[in-house]
């Protein structure tokens, strides 16, 4: 037989039990739909915070701290264990380094559980939200980060996130106007030393927003409020420190530089006498732009494999169903193949046949399984956690094809088996079936 | 020429034995009308089944038009039946979800006849057994007597030379089922096509040149009319 008319045939046979082929295909949709959603979801969020954190990254910059990196994970573990260790004297060797332009350091300041941040007498942020209190360098900040204003260059100035301004927007009438927070003062709440302190500091800048991190902090000045201090073997007590950034004099020299700073503080630094005594399972860990490209990917990845994995097994669960379904029509229609047989039909017609309705009831699951795959996602990226962050919404026209491919290839394989069974049939018995 | 010469048939069903046909030697002239009769079991649609290359015979052989069956492979005898046999059932055995003219176009998609060509054959196959206006009906809309003239339309489309009919008039009423016999007499007569039909009904195998009596997968008697 033609392809053409086994294809015309396939689908008369088909739409003979409309109901029943529809249900027949819905394990094929909810699979291919599954896996559309979660191919836009996850190219939406990666391109989204790649291009966010890019931007908040810059490309001439990386830190390093001393850290916990879980084996298998690559560097995803450096945002969870991080301990300071990173010595002044660390800092100035740094500073003094080839190709180096400029150091910064930060700390963590333990914020005051109940109001960590008050303006004009309220609790802006409550301490159980995760707000920080960093204690960092004034040069840390570069005008990309800052949204407005500057970084503080005294004791009594402060910077805060995007989030933190506009709740304070909010106090004075206009959330939407963050700017308007710029020379109002605060009050911040902090233990030092197990003792309470409060300060009074004036915003002078509001960083950019960034998503899902760091949404509740301010920033004070390192020199200023930052003492914690251990002891290095040899020598006295030291201010230790979190993180060091390093800003590169050249982009082309970046590796360079940043494998000489690593190399530097796994062998000859401060941090690494205290590391060996203190922290002997945490190591080095770097964070760049790249890195944390790397990380989102690899975050995203992650996810979107996982949620790959249900997609998989609907499919699975899908290609079973069109399996038993084609078993079925195999023995309703003994009769019919005794017919095709007896008019001459070769056994691998038959076989043909069946394959190409199980082919189509894929395509056809896959067919229908593509908007409502784009539905989903769209739902997911408008109304879902990610509602109010406007999403870059991607959609490839080669889905189509992509997914009815896929789509057949499953009900094909599915096929194999029933249609194989209906080719072995023996005519005169098929013929006699009632 | 249809030529059975000394054909078993022995079916197995574990380590019985049983002999639907015994030996069966029969000569089938082009273009004569033979009605095989005989009660049931007597193996008359073993050997129809046999005749129309479904299977093959355990002793024996088959040889039609100088063709012996067992020298063929299975894809010899699909393309016997596809070329030389058209079959006509008691149950009419049309694919109800394909209308009339599709039906009659199932042999020419197997032979991969073209589609305008096979349509026009189709056509002009219902045509000339008046069925040409029921061409767009479902088997469901038509009558056993007109179920039976598309299925006997499917046998013929293919310009077979033999037309096997295993009880063709069996689900029919008594005035559909001469309808049914005149018209396959009629085939017999003016294109010359030898027919052979298995039927208990002995007023229907009246219409025959030559009536076989089978009794227990043997010929017990021939009788030639005319």
């Amino acid at each position: 037989m033609r392809p053409r008319e086994m294809l015309v045939l396939a689908w008369s046979n088909i739409t003979v039990h409309k109901f029943r082929s529809l249900l027949t295909t819905l394990g094929i949709v909810f699979g291919v739909a599954t896996v559309i959603t979660v191919i836009m979801m996850s190219s939406s969020v990666e391109t989204y915070f790649i291009s966010r954190f890019t931007d908040l990254f810059a490309p001439d910059t990386f830190s390093v701290a001393v850290g916990e990196v879980r084996s298998g994970t690559g560097a995803s573990g450096f945002f969870i264990h991080q301990t300071p260790m990173i010595t002044e004297r660390d800092l100035a060797h740094v500073r003094s380094m080839p190709g180096v332009k400029d150091v910064y350091a930060s700390g963590d300041l333990q914020p005051d559980v109940t109001s960590p941040i008050v303006f004009r007498g309220k609790v802006v942020s409550s301490g159980l939200g995760g707000f920080r209190i960093v204690a960092i360098s004034p040069n840390a900040f570069t005008e990309n980060q800052l949204l407005h204003g500057r970084s503080f260059r005294n004791g009594r100035e402060t910077v805060v996130t995007y989030d933190v301004a506009r709740r304070i927007a909010k106090e004075l009438g206009n959330e939407e106007d963050v700017a308007q927070v710029l020379g109002k003062t605060v009050e911040l709440n902090f233990v030092q030393g197990g003792v309470r302190r409060s300060v009074q500091v004036r915003i002078v800048g509001v960083l950019k927003e960034i998503p899902f991190v760091f949404q509740n902090a301010a920033y004070l000045n390192l020199d200023d409020y930052y003492d914690v201090r251990r002891t290095v073997p040899g020598s006295g007590p030291v201010r230790v420190f979190r993180v060091v950034g390093v800003r590169v004099s050249s982009v082309t020299e970046f590796d360079q530089v940043k494998s000489a700073v690593l190399e530097y503080f796994k062998t000859s630094s401060e941090a690494e006498k205290l590391r060996r005594r203190d922290a002997p399972d945490m190591g080095f860990i770097t964070i760049s732009a790249g890195e944390v490209t790397n990380f989102i990917r690899e975050q995203v990845q992650l996810f979107a494999s996982f949620v790959l994995q249900i997609g998989s097994f609907a499919l699975l669960v899908g290609s079973i169903g069109i399996a038993n379904i084609m078993l079925v029509n195999v023995t309703e229609r003994t009769k019919e193949i005794g017919v095709l047989r007896a008019i001459g039909a070769r056994q691998r017609d038959v076989l043909n046949l069946f394959l190409t309705e199980a082919g189509l009831i894929g395509a056809i699951g896959a067919s229908i399984a593509v908007p409502v795959g784009i539905l989903f996602g769209l739902l997911f990226l408008r109304v879902g956690p990610f509602s109010g962050v406007s999403l870059p919404v991607t959609i490839r026209p080669e889905w189509v094809p992509l997914a009815v491919g896929i789509g057949a290839l499953v009900g094909i394989a599915s096929g194999v088996y029933p249609a194989w069974r209906a080719s072995r049939i023996d005519p005169v018995w098929a013929l006699k079936y009632e | 020429m249809l030529e059975l010469i000394d054909v078993w048939k022995v079916y197995r069903t574990g380590s019985v034995e049983y002999p639907a046909l015994r030996g069966v030697t029969l000569r089938i002239e082009d273009g004569e009308f033979v009605a095989v009769v005989g009660p049931s079991g007597s193996g008359k649609t073993t050997l129809l089944n046999l005749v129309g290359a479904l299977d093959l015979p355990t002793k024996g052989d088959i040889v039609l038009n100088g063709t012996s069956y067992t020298s063929l492979g299975r894809s010899g005898l699909n393309e016997l039946r596809r070329k030389e046999l058209g079959f006509v059932f008691q149950t009419f055995n049309l694919l109800s979800h394909l209308t009339a003219l599709e039906n009659v176009e199932l042999p020419l998609i197997a032979a991969g006849v073209p589609r305008s060509e096979r349509r026009r054959r189709a056509l002009e196959m219902l045509a000339r057994l008046g069925m040409e206006n029921k061409a767009s009906k479902k088997p469901t809309e038509l009558s056993g007597g007109e179920q039976q003239r598309v299925a006997i339309a499917r046998a013929l489309v293919n310009n077979p030379s033999v037309i096997l009919a295993d009880e063709p008039t069996g689900n029919l009423d008594s005035a559909n089922a001469k309808n049914v016999v005149e018209l396959l007499r009629e085939i017999n007569k003016r294109e010359g096509k030898t027919i052979l039909l298995v039927t208990h009904n002995l007023e229907i195998a009246e219409y025959a040149d030559r009536i076989v009596r089978m009794r227990d997968g043997r010929v017990e008697s021939e009788v030639r009319r005319n």
